[in-house]
């Protein structure tokens, strides 16, 4: 695999999701 | 045969009350820290969250993990401890991309799916630095949430500090309790080293094949692997980790050398998961409404345990009793040489038709064979099927046998136990996915008595049920909606280890596993691409490794966090409202018939979400044609 495109790929992939945790603590707040 | 199940559960039900009564203790603060340590958790102690502080605590903390988890594996080939030996004579390289993002993120959630082989893809340093750090605090989150609903549904002004909580779990539950069952493991025999693998020359010569040196064939020794092994497993099991430290697990003999390591680690598995629901109780000091808990989760384990046992060791493989003829090529039925008992008992040679399947009779008793495909025979008939129950109802992952060689009835029992995910549960996640369905059952009783439903003395309005929802349906999809994309598509038809419904019960497994949090698989599947550098893997790359890298990886995340952050804003929103005052109409959470509305709420449940899934595979599979549909 081409280590200059799949690592930063896979390291966003990751923190995009948690990102994501973050907006869904909003999202359960104004439930 | 049921010797070993029943110790396992009676041992471990013992030691829990005490445990629980002690946990309970230590996440209430109600001790004095030694001095040293008593500096350390002053800095620590940030100061009381509310729920959306604790929460954010640990989703920042898991980003930091994530972010140096990837950082250690992507610099293994340059970091210290990296063994060299005959198979790997340069030590171990960099995992490629999608194995290290799957990697971080199984062991950040406590998952441990290994979509690569420990002692063939890890330095000593990864297990280390990487796996034990990982194991340690990974199980410690959970942990953390669970204390933190509690102190929510006490109605506490705050949820605690989730530093403080991390640091209590891991410094006075965790390391004491491992320490104390590696000495014990290390004393049955379980290696703990710093050496590279052990090389030896075996006594046929050239067995592991040849090199050439100087024009000269010489004989390749053969490479047994080792390493500190003993610092790996008792918080695999602790932590209901499940990550091995080699890619047999705990059928390795290295890992599990005996039956008494076999029970250790059985214990160690379940120990802390069943001392949560005592420390539930005696937080919120409700010990009725938890020994309810107690016992409703354990009238499933016990079922789960029964039915696998059953249907695995009391039954023989599926192989054996197939019913499909074999004939010649003249289309007449095999003649054989077979033994029979005569009526003296004595065994005659006599000429029979090959039985069904194509098995001769063997000059053995048949009876109670049980399945032994892919079972370690060391420890016990019954271990096997027992361990595979304990496993999967805790989340822990690890196995003593291979699950993909279960009988397909049998094979119910993990899925089981992963896709309810509340039999006790991961330490912490467990309770808390119960607490969901306690909502729930409250709820319908509620609706079906004319009462407003309430848990605790609390009302249970509509914020809170949606908040349960979101809990519990967020586990379903990412179990069903990967697998059926994946059975539909050559990702994963072509990367199942067996055709028709056993296929789709691996894809099923793979999903139901990543999404539980517990990491065993139906192994056989090709999800493993190793090394980045393709010359450096002993087994070629499977060709959709990444797909299932990416795709388990992403499900474990959002399984992890979203069962989390929704229970504790639910156990938030209903510490906040006025206590009722507890009248006669009250429905009471403390009773047998209670009990019973919890345990139909679960089974219905989760009969209605995965029954159908079950039907495709397993079901299926018994009820089928052999070869499994083809």
């Amino acid at each position: 695999m081409d280590l200059n495109l799949w690592i930063p790929i896979t390291v966003g992939l990751g923190l995009v999701t948690l990102i994501l945790m973050f907006l869904f603590v909003k999202a359960c707040d104004k439930v | 045969m049921w010797l070993l199940p029943i110790l396992i559960v009676g041992t471990t039900v013992a030691l829990s009350i005490p445990f629980g009564r002690y946990l309970a203790k230590i996440m209430d603060g109600r001790y004095t820290p030694p001095a040293p340590l008593r500096w350390i958790e002053a800095r620590l102690n940030t100061g009381p969250q509310n729920w959306k502080q604790y929460t954010f605590a640990i989703i920042w903390f898991n980003t930091v993990m994530f972010l140096f988890g990837y950082l250690v594996l992507a610099v293994q080939p340059w970091m210290p401890l990296n063994q060299k030996d005959a198979a790997f004579p340069d030590g171990k390289g960099m995992l490629s991309p999608t194995t290290i993002f799957n990697t971080v993120t199984s062991f950040m959630t406590n998952t441990n799916l290994q979509h690569y082989s420990g002692e063939q893809h890890l330095s000593y340093f990864s297990q280390l630095l990487f796996i034990v750090w990982n194991m340690f605090v990974s199980a410690a989150v959970g942990f953390c949430a669970l204390a933190a609903v509690i102190r929510g549904l006490r109605g506490d002004a705050h949820m605690g500090n989730y530093y403080l909580d991390m640091w209590r779990v891991v410094v006075y539950a965790f390391v004491p309790a491992s320490i104390l069952a590696g000495v014990l493991l290390i004393a049955c025999g379980m290696p703990m080293t710093l050496e590279p693998s052990a090389e030896v020359q075996t006594l046929e010569p050239a067995a592991m094949g040849t090199d050439s040196v100087d024009g000269k064939d010489v004989a390749k020794p053969q490479v047994i692997a080792r390493g500190p092994v003993a610092a790996v497993l008792p918080i695999k099991h602790f932590g209901t980790n499940g990550g091995g430290f080699f890619g047999a697990n705990s059928a390795h003999p290295y890992e599990n050398p005996s039956a008494w390591t076999n029970f250790i680690e059985c214990v160690s598995i379940l120990i802390f998961p069943f001392s949560l629901v005592i420390m539930f109780g005696r937080m919120l000091n409700q010990m009725r409404h938890a020994v309810v808990i107690y016992s409703v989760m354990m009238v499933m384990f016990v079922g789960m345990i029964y039915w696998a046992v059953h249907h695995d060791s009391l039954k023989p493989n599926l192989a054996v009793t197939a019913r499909a003829p074999v004939l010649d090529d003249k289309g007449k039925p095999f003649v054989v040489e077979a033994f029979e008992k005569g009526p003296d008992g004595t065994l005659k040679k006599v000429q029979k038709e090959m039985p069904p399947g194509g098995v001769v009779a063997l000059p053995v008793d048949s009876e109670g064979w049980g399945n032994l495909e892919g079972k370690e025979l060391r420890f016990g008939p019954s271990a096997g099927a027992t361990f595979s129950a304990v496993t999967t109802a805790v989340t822990c992952g690890s196995v003593n046998c291979m699950h993909d060689s279960l009988n397909p009835l049998a094979g119910i029992t993990p899925m089981t136990g992963m896709m309810l995910n509340c039999v006790f549960g991961g330490k912490g996640v467990g309770m808390i996915n119960m607490l969901v369905y306690l909502i729930i059952g409250v709820f319908l009783a509620g609706l079906m008595v004319g009462r407003t439903p309430e848990y605790l003395g609390r009302k249970v309005e509509a914020r809170e049920m949606k908040l349960a929802m979101l809990a519990l349906l967020i586990h379903p999809i990412l179990v069903l909606g990967p697998t059926g994309l994946f059975a539909a598509m050559d990702w994963g038809q072509q990367a199942t280890n067996n055709p028709g419904a056993h296929g789709y019960s691996e894809i099923l497994y793979e999903f139901t596993s990543a999404s539980a949090n517990n990491g065993s698989g139906f192994e056989g599947l090709g999800d493993t691409y190793g090394f980045n550098d393709d010359k450096k893997n002993l087994s070629t790359p499977a060709p959709f490794s990444p797909y299932w890298d990416i795709a388990t990886g992403l499900v474990m995340l959002l399984s992890r966090f979203i069962p989390i952050i929704a229970p504790l804003a639910l156990a938030a929103s209903l510490g906040a409202k006025k206590k009722t005052p507890f009248t006669s109409g009250t429905l009471r959470t403390d009773t047998v018939t209670f009990g019973f509305v919890l345990l139909s709420v679960v089974i219905l449940i989760g009969a209605l979400l995965f029954l159908p899934a079950l039907a495709l595979g397993p079901i299926a599979e018994h009820y089928g044609p052999i070869p499994f549909g083809g």
